[in-house]
């Protein structure tokens, strides 16, 4: 994986227990959420839904609760709540802050305990407070008031899930006029102020100027066109005998920014209307120039030398151990140099225009404060909020991160005695009119991917800027149409019942059947109704309860709804629309949907007879009765018992590039003649190893085919002796055949299994490289998790099953009559 | 066709348990053995260690001229029939009789001719495409002994391969093997539990207990002449009638000390046993000896008991009653069946001294008399 995969499976590798929960929730919360939610688009309206439903809501939100209860650090910072003084109106904040971040804030929250006596703010650090906030929206039961990102703000917007500010400002100091104009905007969509700032970002150029003098550069000049930056780069890169030692600008390193390289080249990414500006000729000039450096090294010494880059945030950062003389980075990287290389000699400035002359060109980014939708005292929330955007609250807040502040003006104080020497400079960047924003356009989760998978192909050489760019568009493009002209469709309140309607239809037609077949029997044996002393329709029910009432609440509802939802916009915190059969035309039409398909069928084709044949090859060696065989058939089973995370985690580093041991070995094996492989970061690699991870836990085949194995008679092997058979001829003659339905049911489920495969890939590659392996489940979980395109991701799902319906039927066909079954 | 020759042969299992001790044994060409004992008697792994199923400890086998102790199954040219029949489930009834002949690389055409004798001769022509599961017990046997001939082996290995039929059925199986054996006139090594199955197919029989030969002959020899107590117990159905007591020398009487009555020894048994007056014996009497009627031709005043009936068990022409003393509590007799005997009455009953045994005291207590015929 690159290092530019880095931020998005960083944000959502911690939502792997998440998804269960906001399945169940985003079934239950429809009905509950919807009349309290305040509706600026006209979209939800008061909810008259069947009792049923809100029973059901209730039931599925209590188990939601407690699942939340169980994996959020909220519900334990909720046991011991702060000692709040009599009185007071409690508002609870939830903040993504740990750290040095939450103390700077806990102390502006105790000054403004301190500052009046009516409202006192609960802070709870919540991790995955995207995921969290949401469903504590659509459940009712938000906090007070939610720290996001820039990026989150309009598709939190779009989907109601915001209480807009404009009228609680009104009369207030908070204005336009009092921020840094591309700050506030941040908060502004569809002519509403949803959020406002609370510690601002602006990424920016950092060089080390050991680096620059070692090189024979000015140490205090920066490049400041992207030619100088090219040349800069040149010098301060360090090669021997082909191995790279140091480098002096690497722009796939830490790629969180992908979508912004082009700002620097005057480029755009949406003209704020219908149209998708990816592949405008200036953004494609970005990118090419993007895609020049992966090209000016040899690929692979290239790999190596960025797979032995440590962690961000560590001493081994390769910014911060000279590796890199040059980053682009955000504010905090001051802290972190301060932290770590506290010796080091650095610059910070605007990072290189394409031209010179502009004003200098940054991108901004800034965490924000909102009150969600339902909020139990939005008024009480503000009166934070207003306080906190005083310019004397706020520089403390700036000041105790190390950021910078987003107001307009700033006090000498604040400068004085801000930790960062070149806070001013920073400050005057966030100021230009060069600083610019993501652009707030509700498709940017899944923007920012295709940018993200765009870049990677870039970066491997597997297409052009312009071809690259131009796929991504088509996708973006297509969703964003897709968006827009559903927002023309109407909610359909009928649609909630409809789940009801398919299960009553189905239960009608069991009962039926059962019926048919009752008169039938009564024909044939002559007697009108059977007679049982004991039957009764009530004890039987109750009897049948337990079971069925779970089977109807836990399986027929939400296979139902899925099925109405497959048919349906729908994006959980808004009512669903219906629109027949669209999901499914434009799903045949997407190509990353197809992308995931072919994924998973190659997958499902070489893992499966791999895996069986390894698990046979396996099984066949514990057969044989040898010394130790309960140990080495522990062994074999052990992995299956690593759970799935720690696992993958360790196939990361086993196939790491530079430390990777199978490198090691292969290396070693080879007396150096095997070159280092980035397994994982390759695409002829990346599927591959992933296949060859997934025979790792082949221990629950390899114990279903032994135990068959030790169940054929003894007998069968001797005659077999007698009869002349060898070795492989008894394997080949008897032991395959009689372990055939075994074998058989193994590649059923694992068919199925596979087909299904998610957890491994999502932790080892995330999709990457460039889709290289991303998977149909993944591709599934990104558009439900990810952009909340449920029904989308339901129609996905039924596609899924038909596709294992049909490839198990295939394997029936083609297996079943080689199949032996029982009976000597 | 050839001999097989056990030397010697010794099996020790891991944990020291002694199966095969000392086994000796000539089989000649075409001839028909059977081993037979009470099961963990060591008959089976004896059988299969000449088929290669099982290592020898010590000792040697051959076949033929050939020692085969290290000689794999498959190379020493043997067939084996086994109690569960150990058909090949997956495969067809033709399948599983050339299987062999495929592996051994024969032409197409010769395997289906010997499939098809094979058919033939144990009229299984019309079952060659069914799989062994939809056969019936008798079926499978037959197939399993249609895969053993289609090789035509220099010896046949049975294994129990009735053991698993129905009464009647074992009786059929039981001639046409013993028919089978007559015409292809193969050497053949039968293991079985059952005397009646031994006794019937055996050219030799050889009993055998604790993985101690106890005697190998004719099957009649065997009947009449048993030579230890185990092996007259062992043969013969309802089983031979031991009564313990001693010998009694009254003058120049020589009497058979029963505990309630006394025998008089006879004239053919003096020899041996008179140096044993005074001692300890064992005396064997065959259910069909014995006889409630005075009537009987061997009734005389000196060789009757009496008897207590405690059981009848009316067989048709012939009946078992079961029959008490103070010191023997379960006797059997065969009789007639017209014979008038309630339960519970005691009378008199007769033996026939010209058909008794004597033993030495003890289970396996070696012969001491009986007489030549």
């Amino acid at each position: 994986m690159t290092r530019s995969a880095g931020k998005y499976s960083d944000l959502t590798q911690f939502s792997i227990v998440l998804p269960t929960s906001a399945w169940l929730k985003s079934h239950a919360m429809r009905r509950s959420w919807s009349g309290r939610l305040a509706a600026p688009f006209g979209r939800a309206s008061r909810s008259s839904g069947a009792r049923l439903g809100r029973a059901l809501a209730f039931l599925l939100a209590l188990l939601t609760i407690a699942l939340c209860a169980l994996v959020s650090p909220v519900a334990r910072a909720e046991a011991q709540p702060p000692p709040s003084p009599e009185g007071r109106v409690r508002v609870s904040y939830w903040e993504k802050w740990t750290g040095m971040e939450k103390e700077a804030m806990e102390s502006v929250i105790d000054d403004f305990h301190r500052s009046q006596n009516r409202v006192w703010v609960d802070y709870q650090s919540v991790s995955q407070y995207q995921h969290k906030t949401l469903i504590a929206t659509a459940g009712g039961d938000p906090p007070d008031i939610a720290g996001l990102l820039a990026a989150d703000i309009a598709d939190f917007a779009e989907k109601n899930a915001l209480v807009p500010l404009d009228a609680l400002m009104r009369g207030t100091h908070m204005s336009r006029e009092s921020f840094l104009p591309v700050y506030w905007d941040m908060g502004v969509y569809r002519d509403h102020v949803w959020a406002v700032v609370s510690v601002p970002n602006v990424v920016s150029l950092y060089w080390n100027k050991d680096l620059f003098a070692k090189a024979g550069l000015d140490p205090d000049r920066p490049p400041r066109t992207i030619a100088e930056l090219d040349a800069f780069a040149e010098k301060l890169t360090v090669a021997k005998g082909g191995r790279i030692e140091q480098l002096g600008f690497m722009p796939a390193d830490t790629n969180w920014w992908p979508y912004g390289w082009g700002f620097w080249f005057g480029a755009r990414l949406w003209d704020g209307g219908a149209n998708i500006t990816i592949d405008s000729p200036e953004n494609v000039r970005a990118f090419s120039w993007f895609q020049s450096y992966g090209r000016r090294h040899d690929p692979g010494q290239l790999q190596n030398f960025t797979s032995s880059f440590g962690n961000f945030a560590s001493a081994q950062n390769p910014f911060l151990s000279g590796k890199l003389a040059m980053v682009l980075q955000g504010i905090w990287m001051g802290n972190f140099i301060q932290k770590f290389s506290p010796d080091m000699r650095w610059g910070a400035a605007a990072f290189p225009s394409e031209k010179e002359g502009g004003p200098p060109v940054a991108i901004a980014d800034a965490d924000m404060l909102v009150i969600p939708s339902g909020a139990k005292h939005p008024n009480e929330a503000f009166e934070f909020i207003k306080y906190l955007t005083q310019q004397g609250p706020m520089e403390k807040l700036c000041l105790g991160q190390r950021k910078l502040s987003p107001l307009r003006s700033v006090s000498a104080e604040f400068y004085r005695d801000h930790k960062n020497p070149f806070i001013k400079s920073l400050q005057d960047l966030a100021a230009s009119p060069g600083a610019t924003p993501q652009p707030r356009i509700s498709v940017w989760n899944e923007y920012t991917l295709e940018i993200r998978n765009a870049s990677q192909r870039m970066w491997l050489g597997e297409a052009t800027a312009e071809q690259a760019l131009g796929d991504a568009k088509l996708v973006v493009q297509k969703s964003w149409d897709r968006h827009r002209h559903r927002q023309e469709a109407a909610p359909s309140r009928w649609l909630s019942l409809l789940p009801f309607l398919l299960i009553g239809l189905f239960g009608a037609g069991i009962v039926g059947a059962a019926r048919r077949e009752q008169k039938r029997l009564a024909k044939m044996s002559g007697v009108e109704k059977p007679v049982r002393s004991n039957a009764s329709l009530g004890k039987g029910l109750a009897f049948f309860s337990p079971w069925g009432i779970g089977l109807l609440v836990f399986l027929a509802y939400p296979v139902a709804s899925s099925i109405v939802y497959s048919f349906c916009d729908y994006s959980v915190l808004s009512p669903p629309r219906w629109i027949g059969l669209q999901n499914f035309i434009d799903l045949f039409q997407d190509e990353v949907f197809w992308i995931a398909l072919k994924n998973t069928l190659i997958y499902v084709a070489i893992a499966l007879p791999l895996g069986l044949t390894v698990a046979l090859f396996f099984a066949l060696l514990l057969d044989a009765k040898l010394r130790g065989s309960s140990i080495y058939r522990t062994l074999i089973f052990l992995p299956t018992l690593v759970p799935v995370v720690a696992g993958a985690t360790i196939w990361i580093w086993m196939l790491n590039g530079e430390y990777g041991v199978i490198n090691h070995f292969l290396h070693r094996a080879s007396f150096g003649l095997f070159p280092k492989t980035s397994w994982l970061a390759e695409r002829r690699f990346a599927l591959p190893s992933l296949i060859l991870v997934s025979t790792w836990t082949v221990g629950q085949t390899v114990l279903t085919l032994l135990a068959a194995m030790q169940d054929v008679p003894r007998s069968i092997y001797e005659a077999a002796d007698i009869d002349g058979a060898s070795f492989w001829q008894k394997i080949r003659h008897v032991t395959i055949p009689m372990i055939s339905p075994v074998i058989y049911f193994n590649a059923i489920m694992g068919i199925i299994g596979a087909l299904q495969v998610f957890a491994t890939p999502y932790i080892m590659t995330a999709g990457g490289p460039a889709r290289a392996t991303l998977f149909y489940t993944q591709r599934l979980h990104e558009n439900a998790f990810y952009f909340l395109r449920m029904g989308y991701a339901c129609a996905m799902a039924w596609i899924l099953f038909l596709v294992v319906l049909g490839l198990t039927a295939l394997a029936h066909r083609l297996g079943h009559t080689r199949v032996h079954y029982g009976g000597a | 066709m050839a001999s097989v020759t056990l030397k010697d042969v010794v099996k020790v299992y891991e944990g020291g348990v002694k199966v095969v001790d000392g086994f000796n044994l000539e089989i000649a060409d075409r001839e028909f053995v059977v081993l037979v004992g009470p099961s963990g008697c060591g008959k089976s792994t004896t059988l299969r260690m000449i088929a290669g199923l099982e290592e020898l400890s010590s000792g040697t086998i051959r076949i033929g001229d050939r020692v085969v102790n290290d000689v794999p199954p498959k190379d020493r040219d043997i067939a084996m029939v086994f109690q569960n029949y150990a058909l090949y489930p997956h495969m067809t009834v033709y399948e599983n009789m050339v299987f062999a002949l495929k592996l051994r690389g024969l032409g197409a055409a010769a395997i289906h001719e010997k499939a098809m004798r094979a058919a033939k001769i144990l009229g299984i022509e019309g079952l060659l495409d069914r799989k062994p599961k939809a056969l019936s017990g008798g079926q499978r046997q037959r197939v399993a002994l249609g895969r053993a001939i289609v090789r035509e082996p220099k010896c046949f290995l049975f294994d129990e391969p009735l053991s698993n039929l129905d009464a009647k059925l074992r009786v059929q199986m039981r001639a046409e093997i013993k028919q089978l054996h007559m015409s292809l006139h193969a050497t053949t090594v039968y293991v079985t539990h059952d005397q009646e199955e031994a006794m019937t197919l055996g050219d030799r029989v050889v009993v055998m207990k604790d993985g101690v030969i106890q005697q190998c002959d004719g099957a009649l020899e065997i009947y009449h002449h048993p030579k230890n107590r185990f092996v007259a117990g062992f043969l013969g159905s309802p089983p031979m009638n031991f009564f313990e007591g001693h010998l009694l020398a009254e003058g120049d009487r020589l009497l058979f000390d029963e505990g309630t009555a006394k025998i008089q020894v006879p004239e053919w048994a003096r020899a041996e046993l008179a140096p044993r007056a005074g001692t300890a014996v064992v005396m064997g009497v065959r259910p069909g000896a014995m006889s409630d009627q005075a009537s009987a031709r061997f009734a005389t005043a000196d060789n009757s008991l009496p008897m207590r009936v405690t059981l009848i068990q009316p067989l048709g022409d012939k009946m078992d009653v079961v029959l008490a003393t103070e010191r023997h509590p379960h006797t059997v007799a065969h009789v007639d069946a017209h014979a008038r005997i309630r339960t519970g009455e005691t009378l008199p009953v007769y033996i026939d001294t010209e058909r008794v045994h004597f033993f030495a005291p003890g289970a396996v207590g070696e012969r001491i008399a009986t007489k030549r015929r």
